[in-house]
């Protein structure tokens, strides 16, 4: 407990994915290998169906009642679509965060840290839990500053702090794979580039899955890359070909901010 | 202690079983609902079975006789609550103008909390005062020299001052509050730009303040079907100021009389001494159920989709 | 231009009127009932809180503690049973994804709130009579005697609910999706990430159980059919809720309209202590609403 020794990120294969809200087809067939330990960026235009493909992967479009799912998405082996897969499971394996920072404002940073492991029994001891929450922090660069003020309500951090709060608080279920829709577009840059390296550095131990409208954050913090267009998938591939020798027209108009979103 | 949440199960994580389970309590409100119904038409069959709509549609009642018909309270239930609406109506339109448009900050939030707060007095207490403080006073003016003509055409009040319209006022002071924080709630959603234009045109604020209305005039019925189902409920203030005296001239508003409610009030301690008048109480309970039923629909109906500034 | 300014001034002061037309009664209800109330009860201090009412046309005033006792009862158990299925089906409504029951009961609710109260107690005394008529014909007791604090109770939970349910419901379906989305992500069964939510809403929650439980202690008519009335202290344990019980609301009906006049004295003292909790409640109420 408390090193990265041994945690291996999952790989997902995502097969044939077809997403419709109500009557409208959001995702048109897409299939995507996402190999484990890298950072993979899908990147698009806005309605381009990214962040729909990105909560396709933890389930949590089960929440909408209107959303119809057909296709496969295999995690580590596992078809997390299959019926006897568990919703709940799934999400345990592969943490969220969010575009609008979201810590639950009245608990306390240790609280929102803790609220994971605890509701699903992760730990035996309160001692256990002082060490994965500490473990969670540090990983989120965020420990140092605010070791001393735990019990402090996370309402009062920083827009950059909160958000490296939430990152701690999915790190803390010790996840497979971290996705990320759009983590830092609604920060300064300086918080931005604090959690860009942040991200570089996740890839050790697990896989990270960023969706972002920023080509330019693609090219900087990504292994792989790849272009949704209108539900779609343009091309993929490692980072530096997609943006010096894209072979799609679309996908080159975007990553030269060409295409107006 | 890798990966533990994946592979260890705690109870509280076979939850959707349990979250099912919760279902319970739905089930349990739902099936209230329909107990009330049933109940309130199986004990009324009876007297249905026996007088059909001469039940709703003539005025008496005798346990000696056995003889029940609700007119005389189903009018004063109806009087009262139109009588009741309509001033309401006016003091609610008014106080919410009044409180949006004119008055300055601070007034505003007292005036509110003072409105909210007469919602939510228990009736007995507004029955308390309805029946030594507002009984007199009608009492007393009406006793007047001025309005004795009237006197052949709307009666005349019971000794302490209960009548038809006695019931009508103190139901009017108790129904406002509800219109007029449904009303003043919807004034202040009206979309400031829509505000600006119309002053920008050059108008009075009180002309605003009557387009304003005429723009959330949804909601102003919304309230008023809402002041009024709550005026046909009404029992126990009711009861104490309205004579509870059978009067099958209900138009006669001066003149002491019965609402349904307090009709069921009154006369539920006499109901099991007489063979018919059991099921006659459940009858004018399931006559008041509907058109208490009726008002909520018709609130439904019309608040669907009333939002402003959107 | 004159005289429209002027039929402004006039429309404006005639709202004006309204609202004070409009205010002016409640201001009079809380003067009267406070200045007869605390004469009665420092007619008769501490002791009016604590006797039993006296005998009718008598020289004393005596007491009201009977019906402190009843009201708090029925209040505590009408909330132990009204609470928990209020939240749990709110709770349930919102959460469910595809449940056609969550939806049905938000309409039935709408269709009950500030529904007749006597008809409730009404319905309520009529199921357990019915009850106790079939039970009675196999020989066995019913086990809820249709005038107890029991009854009582349930008609008062069937009235506190729809609000109950209605502030929870509107609370959990107003968190942004994108906090939902973060709380189930965590991976906890649908119970445990129900329950993070409503620690998120909890001020709201408060609120609303609040305003239920403020209802349900000023009701009369639904105790008219169901707890009935009694002018002495339950005694007896779990026995007492089975038999009648007084209230404050029901004793000041009862009192106020008898004609004697030590017990419409009495009634207004009893009128002053009902009113001043209706009023500490909403001020109570107001305070979590503005902070939460």
């Amino acid at each position: 407990m408390g090193d990265t020794v041994g945690l291996r990120g999952a790989s997902i294969e995502i097969q044939g994915l077809r997403v419709w809200f109500g009557p409208r087809e959001v995702i048109k067939g897409v299939s995507l290998s996402i190999p484990s330990n890298t950072v993979f960026t899908i990147m698009g235009p806005s309605g381009s169906g990214k962040s729909t493909l990105l909560r396709a992967i933890n389930r949590i479009l089960d929440l909408y009642p209107e959303v119809r799912v057909e296709g496969r998405v295999i995690v580590d082996g596992l078809d997390i679509y299959s019926d006897s897969a568990d919703p709940s499971s799934v999400r345990r394996m592969i943490g969220m965060v969010f575009q609008i920072p979201n810590p639950i404002p009245n608990m306390s940073i240790y609280e929102n840290v803790a609220l994971g492991p605890k509701i699903n029994r992760m730990v035996r001891s309160k001692r256990e839990l002082d060490e994965l929450v500490r473990w969670a922090l540090e990983r989120a660069y965020l420990w140092d500053e605010v070791r001393d003020r735990l019990d402090m309500p996370a309402g009062k951090l920083s827009g950059g702090q909160q958000q490296r709060l939430c990152i701690a608080r999915a790190l803390a279920m010790r996840p497979k794979a971290l996705l990320m829709d759009e983590p830092t577009s609604n920060l300064d840059p300086v918080a931005t580039s604090k959690i860009e390296s942040l991200i570089t550095e996740l890839r050790e131990y697990l896989t990270v899955v960023l969706v972002t409208h920023n080509p330019f954050q693609a090219s900087r913090v990504s292994d792989y890359v790849a272009f949704i267009y209108d539900g779609r998938l343009v091309e993929v591939g490692p980072t530096s070909k997609i943006f010096t020798r894209p072979e799609n027209e679309l996908t080159e108009k975007y990553v030269t901010g060409r295409m107006v979103t | 202690m890798d990966r533990l949440a994946v592979n260890r199960r705690s109870f509280f994580n076979n939850g959707d079983i349990l979250f099912r389970f919760i279902g319970i309590s739905n089930i349990a409100i739902i099936m209230t609902i329909f107990l009330v119904v049933f109940i309130l038409s199986s004990e009324s069959f009876k007297i249905f079975l026996r007088d059909g709509l001469n039940f709703i549609l003539t005025s008496s009642w005798s346990g000696v006789k056995e003889s029940y018909g609700i007119l005389f309270a189903l009018g004063g239930t109806l009087v009262t609550g139109l009588m009741a609406i309509l001033i309401a109506m006016a003091i609610s339109i008014g106080s919410s103008i009044a409180i949006v448009e004119v008055l300055p900050r601070r007034l505003k939030s007292v005036a509110g909390f003072f409105l909210d707060l007469a919602a939510s007095v228990p009736t007995v207490i507004y029955g308390l005062w309805g029946l030594f403080v507002l009984s007199p006073f009608v009492f007393t003016i009406v006793g007047s020299p001025i309005l004795e003509p009237i006197k052949s055409y709307l009666g005349y009040p019971g000794s302490l001052g209960t009548s038809l319209f006695t019931a009508s006022i103190l139901l009017a002071i108790m129904i406002s509050p509800f219109a007029a924080a449904i009303i003043r709630e919807a004034l202040m959603s009206v979309p400031r730009h829509i505000d600006e234009a119309l002053y920008s045109l050059g108008l009075t604020k009180f002309e605003v303040a009557m387009l304003k209305l005429r723009y959330i005039r949804r909601s102003v019925l919304v309230a008023s079907m809402v002041a009024y189902g709550r005026a046909v409920g009404e029992t126990i203030a009711v009861s104490m100021v309205v004579g509870n005296v059978m009067n099958p001239e209900f138009w006669k508003i001066l003149n002491p009389g019965y609402t349904i409610a307090s009709l069921i009030a009154d006369q539920y301690q006499n109901a099991e001494s007489y063979y018919y008048m059991v099921p006659a109480i459940f009858g004018a309970a399931l006559i008041l159920f509907a058109i208490g039923l009726l008002v909520n629909i018709v609130v439904a109906i019309i608040s669907r989709g009333v939002k402003y500034g959107e | 231009m004159g005289s429209r300014r002027l039929k402004s001034y006039a429309g404006l002061f005639l709202s004006t009127v309204l609202l004070i037309l409009g205010i002016a009664p409640l201001i009079h209800l809380i003067a009267v009932i406070s200045i007869n109330g605390i004469y009665v009860i420092t007619k008769n201090f501490p002791g009016f809180f604590f006797e039993e009412r006296p005998l009718p046309g008598s020289e004393e005033i005596g007491g009201v503690g009977p019906y402190i006792v009843g009201t708090l009862i029925l209040t505590a158990i009408a909330s132990l049973i009204g609470i928990p299925i209020s939240i749990l089906a709110a709770i349930y409504t919102t959460q469910s994804i595809r449940s056609r029951i969550g939806p049905l009961t938000s309409i039935f609710v709408r269709a009950m709130i500030e529904f007749p109260t006597i008809i409730i107690g009404l319905s309520v005394y009529g199921v357990l009579r019915s009850l106790d008529l079939a039970l009675q014909m196999i020989g066995a007791q019913s086990p809820i005697p249709r005038f107890s604090a029991l009854s009582g109770s349930i008609a008062l939970a069937i009235i506190m609910t729809p609000f109950i349910y209605s502030q929870v419901e509107v609370s959990l379906k107003g968190v942004p999706m994108h906090l939902k989305e973060a709380i189930y992500s965590l991976g906890g069964s649908k119970l445990a990430s129900s329950y993070i939510l409503l620690r998120y809403v909890k001020a709201s929650i408060l609120a609303g159980v609040a305003i239920g439980v403020g209802k349900a202690m000023g009701e009369t008519a639904p105790l008219l059919f169901t707890a009935f009335g009694s002018d002495h202290y339950p005694v007896g344990g779990f026995e007492a809720l089975l038999k009648p019980v007084g209230a404050l609301t029901l004793a000041i009906y009862n009192m106020a309209l008898s004609g004697y006049s030590n017990w419409v004295e009495a009634s207004w003292g009893a009128a002053f202590i009902l009113l001043s909790i209706s009023i500490v409640l909403f001020t109570v109420i107001r305070i979590i609403a503005r902070s939460g």
